[in-house]
């Protein structure tokens, strides 16, 4: 599985304010992988997600995705590659006054002039990737459930075929039969789609699931990456707090 | 003591932090304006929300305008001055094409349009979907900044020539009914009221279409702290509109009346 590297943070520091939010990060995410990021809420999960996205600029260090170091990029550049990329985000992030059909062929029809008629066929075939029925189109986001809105949110990540797939938090608030139906879409992009993907998360299961890698983050730094085996196996008390989910160790619980 | 000094100089402080933040955001604007892809549908569904559908408030508020100013013009022109009750039209018409046309038809279409547009962006703000429109490569300032700041500077004009219009007309009825005659009032309308004066008032409106959409723009994209966000950026977006409306009104109007207007 290992090969190039698609994405790579090099020594990153970003702050909010006092908070020191990531400290001396440095992760590489392989070509064709699915990178787990795990960690308590608040550590800086998203905002790893979002600097990969272009969408937060580390304090310092560097962000490369394809071999471009993206930061020193100017808006057309970075929103070319862009089109490489496709981001699920928390809630969906649906354009609530789009309906399902606009929303997830935003791109095409912007970006790449593509007809109705043909941006219709990508979409019922998108929607059918993601487990969805072609009677949504028409309908708003706010008809629909939490499960289907993610899969929406997912169909309009994949609607260019991007190389690379950035999910935040892809089961948070919704049903076990939901959110691994969710983790099969996520192993299916992977094997389908041959996509790479970097998954927020903080649900072990789906992590366990889903990843190739998993990487442990705790008060700003990366203490420990490795195969799911790795990590299941691994004596630091950190980990096993948090894979256990337990109150006792070294973690406090604020 | 020094904790007022310290006070006043942080509320001014911020002050200055915060027209700043405007100009910025008004030279993005401007700047995004002229790249491609224009966005018409976008605009044009802008325009339609803004200036057509905003049309029976701005009406009746006009209307109703026109209506007191007549009666208050006539109460004062003929019980206070007495027998002068033929220049209602006058006054009525000035006072509504310089002043009240543009400034309550602004003051309306903020308090309606530039909420409703502060709380759709700062709603978009807090779900993310400005994350998502950058992710998709839609610039947020181009997609939603622009439409909203060319339809506001272009309806508020139209809207005030309909309001002055018919402003006009109400104090004409009320005229007509309680005082002079209608010729009377026509007359003194034609005699006193300049195509100056209606451009001066249209040339006003326009830059409070552009105040409203700033201050709307500025408040949502701004947005932090969930529902409770949105409601402190959609009632800032008014009562900003409000300040700025009122107090560029002034100097707008300093300004048009040494060049002419």
């Amino acid at each position: 599985m290992e090969s190039k590297e698609l994405i790579q943070l090099k020594n990153v520091n970003k702050s909010f304010g006092d908070r020191k939010v990531l400290v001396n990060v440095n992760l590489q995410v392989y070509a064709g992988e699915t990178l787990v990021i795990i960690g308590r809420s608040g550590v800086g999960k998203s905002t790893i997600l979002k600097l990969m996205a272009g969408l937060a600029m580390p304090d310092s260090g560097e962000v490369w995705i394809e071999g471009e170091e993206i930061c020193h990029l100017k808006e057309d550049e970075l929103n070319e590659l862009r089109k490489k990329m496709g981001v699920v985000f928390q809630y969906a992030a649906l354009f609530d006054s789009l309906t399902v059909f606009e929303n997830i062929a935003f791109r095409l029809l912007r970006d790449f002039k593509m007809t109705r008629a043909a941006a219709v066929e990508v979409v019922r075939q998108k929607l059918e990737l993601v487990g969805l029925k072609d009677d949504l189109l028409d309908l708003k986001p706010a008809q629909l459930s939490g499960g289907m809105r993610k899969r929406v949110g997912l169909a309009r990540a994949i609607a260019v075929n991007p190389e690379i797939i950035l999910y935040d938090e892809p089961t948070s608030g919704l049903d076990p039969v939901t959110s691994e139906a969710i983790n099969d879409l996520i192993l299916d992009m992977q094997k389908k789609l041959k996509m790479t993907s970097v998954v927020v998360t903080h649900d072990m299961h789906s992590a366990y699931k889903v990843a190739n890698r998993i990487a442990m983050i705790y008060d700003g730094k990366i203490i420990e990456i490795g195969t799911p085996d790795e990590i299941k196996k691994s004596r630091d008390p950190y980990i096993v707090q948090f894979v256990t989910g337990s109150v006792e160790g070294p973690m406090p619980v604020r | 003591m020094t904790s007022f000094i310290e006070q006043f100089g942080k509320i001014i402080v911020n002050y200055i932090a915060e027209i700043g933040e405007m100009v910025l955001l008004t030279v993005d604007i401007f700047r995004q304006m002229f790249k491609k892809p224009f966005e018409e549908k976008l605009i044009l569904e802008q325009m339609v929300k803004i200036g057509v559908e905003s049309i029976p408030v701005a009406v009746t508020t006009a209307l109703f305008t026109g209506m007191v100013l007549a009666l208050q013009a006539g109460y004062t022109l003929e019980t206070k001055i007495q027998g002068v009750s033929q220049f209602i039209g006058s006054v009525v018409s000035i006072s509504m094409v310089r002043e009240l046309g543009p400034v309550l038809t602004a003051m309306v279409i903020a308090g309606r349009m530039g909420s409703s547009a502060a709380a759709e962006i700062g709603t978009m703000q807090v779900t993310e979907q400005i994350d998502a429109l950058y992710t998709l490569a839609a610039n947020p300032v181009k997609y939603l900044g622009v439409p909203r700041f060319l339809a506001f500077t272009f309806m508020l004009p139209l809207l005030t020539m309909f309001a002055d219009l018919v402003g006009w007309v109400g104090g004409l009825v009320v005229c007509a009914t309680r005082f002079t005659t209608s010729t009377v009032y026509i007359d003194s309308t034609l005699s006193s009221l300049n195509s100056s004066d209606i451009l001066g008032g249209l040339i006003k409106a326009t830059f409070f279409g552009a105040i409203i959409a700033i201050v709307a723009c500025w408040q949502g994209f701004g947005t932090t702290n969930g529902a409770e966000g949105v409601g402190k950026a959609t009632t800032n977006a008014v009562v900003f509109s409000f300040m700025l409306i009122l107090i560029s009104d002034y100097f707008l109007t300093s300004i048009l009346t040494v060049l002419g207007f």
